[in-house]
């Protein structure tokens, strides 16, 4: 079936896309995106014990709460006293409305090694794309074009490397990728999401057409 | 590990394998492909890309409404941040799954790639920390 | 302008809850100013892993 051996239609890799970047959200709670993940990884003790304290405070939401607001009133008698007779007046008009709930998201934040694994399971993905289209090979080259302008020794090395140094530095700073801002952001209609979008994308032609014309 | 942790990693590794897999499919891990995007030699991609992006919003916002919402405010890293991000794309192959879909199907040069997304993540954390001090978005990053 | 960082926040959710509770969001999270003063916000600009039971005055709630 050349479904299994050449590159997919467009409107198949579309729906497989729609169906992880939907899916991903729908049963684990938290968006799908790529970047965030090297993040957190990299800050693998604070994000075990955050996970952990997440963990605890889920399944203690009670105490929690309790604790929170006995540490309420507290702080309030710190306030300076014309500040708290104001918010004291605002938490009375408060209980007096309809309480408006926020959805309560009790989704607990992933132990790193999860996200190691999923990492991990992504390079597993292309493994399997690879073995059963028939293309899996050791390689020391990244095709053609890439050679055509970077060449194939340490020159090519480096710019893989450089090149990786924008990729973290810039799904860092912008906070999201093409999975994360580009799918996950844009169709959840953010500004942000479209502004970082438009951003890489742009860069990315521009940057394009300039090695192809100069290289 | 509870049950619920349990199930959450199932499913990250099996998104993660699915991924992997269509990334590959697609051509995403192919610089071939990618450039031919890139200079609209080829719209496949494009309209691969561009095609889940809209199924995806029909999801989120018709299908499945209420709870599917992300926020992503504009902040100061944003354009900057995207600007770094595509010019790597352009450089060494994009989104930072896809060296990971490299390695799986046996292009090893993406090992430089991998260590470099890991260098830049570093930088930026020290950077960040010791002088930018940028608002990120999130108090839950 | 509100906070932010409300709908990725940890604690914010169970501000709702009650009187009392929404205190803290009538202290800290309603404004732009008196966002400044969350530690949580402070910690994240800074770049550190806030600890999810850190509350916006620099207390933690112990679990």
């Amino acid at each position: 079936m050349s479904l299994m051996l050449e590159y997919w239609p467009w409107w198949v890799g579309a729906l497989a896309l729609t169906a992880v970047a939907v899916g991903y959200f729908y049963s684990l709670g938290l968006p799908c995106g790529v970047s965030g993940v090297f993040g957190r990884i990299v800050d693998w003790r604070e994000e075990a014990k955050a996970h952990q304290t997440e963990l605890a405070m889920a399944r203690n939401a009670g105490r929690l709460q309790e604790q929170m607001m006995a540490e309420a009133l507290a702080a309030l008698q710190d306030l300076p006293e014309e500040e708290r007779r104001q918010i004291e007046a605002e938490m009375r008009a408060a209980q007096a409305e309809e309480s408006t709930s926020t959805e309560a998201s009790t989704v607990v934040r992933p132990h790193p090694a999860a996200q190691l694994a999923f990492l991990l399971a992504i390079a597993a993905g292309g493994l399997l794309a690879a073995l059963s289209s028939g293309r899996w090979q050791i390689a020391t080259t990244m095709g053609e074009t890439y050679t055509s302008f970077f060449g194939s020794g340490p020159v090519a090395w480096l710019v893989l490397f450089a090149g990786g140094m924008c990729v973290g530095i810039g799904t860092q700073m912008a906070g999201g990728c093409t999975l994360g801002h580009g799918i996950t952001g844009n169709s959840s209609l953010q500004l942000g999401s479209f502004t970082a979008t438009a951003a890489f994308f742009g860069t990315a032609v521009v940057a394009s057409f300039l090695f192809m014309v100069l290289l | 590990m509870s049950d619920n942790t349990r199930n959450a990693f199932a499913l990250k590794i099996a998104f993660g394998v699915l991924l992997g897999f269509s990334l590959s499919r697609i051509g995403f891990s192919s610089y071939d492909e990618l450039h031919k995007m890139f200079v609209f030699a080829d719209w496949r991609m494009f309209f691969t890309f561009a095609g889940a992006l809209v199924l995806t919003t029909l999801m989120f916002q018709v299908v499945l409404r209420r709870r599917f919402k992300v926020s992503r405010p504009i902040h100061k890293g944003t354009v900057l941040g995207g600007i770094l991000f595509g010019l790597g794309w352009a450089l060494a192959g994009g989104c930072p799954s896809i060296p990971l879909v490299q390695l799986g199907e046996g292009k090893v040069l993406a090992l430089f790639t991998v260590t470099g997304i890991v260098a830049g993540v570093l930088v930026f954390r020290f950077v960040q920390r010791r002088y930018l001090r940028w608002d990120v978005g999130s108090c839950s990053v | 302008m509100a906070c932010s960082h409300i709908p990725t926040c940890p604690l914010f959710q169970h501000f709702q809850s009650n009187a009392t509770l929404r205190s803290w969001k009538l202290m800290y999270c309603d404004s732009d100013r008196r966002s400044q003063n969350c530690e949580r916000f402070k910690r994240s600009e800074k770049g550190e892993t806030v600890p999810p039971n850190l509350l916006p005055n620099g207390k933690t709630i112990m679990l």
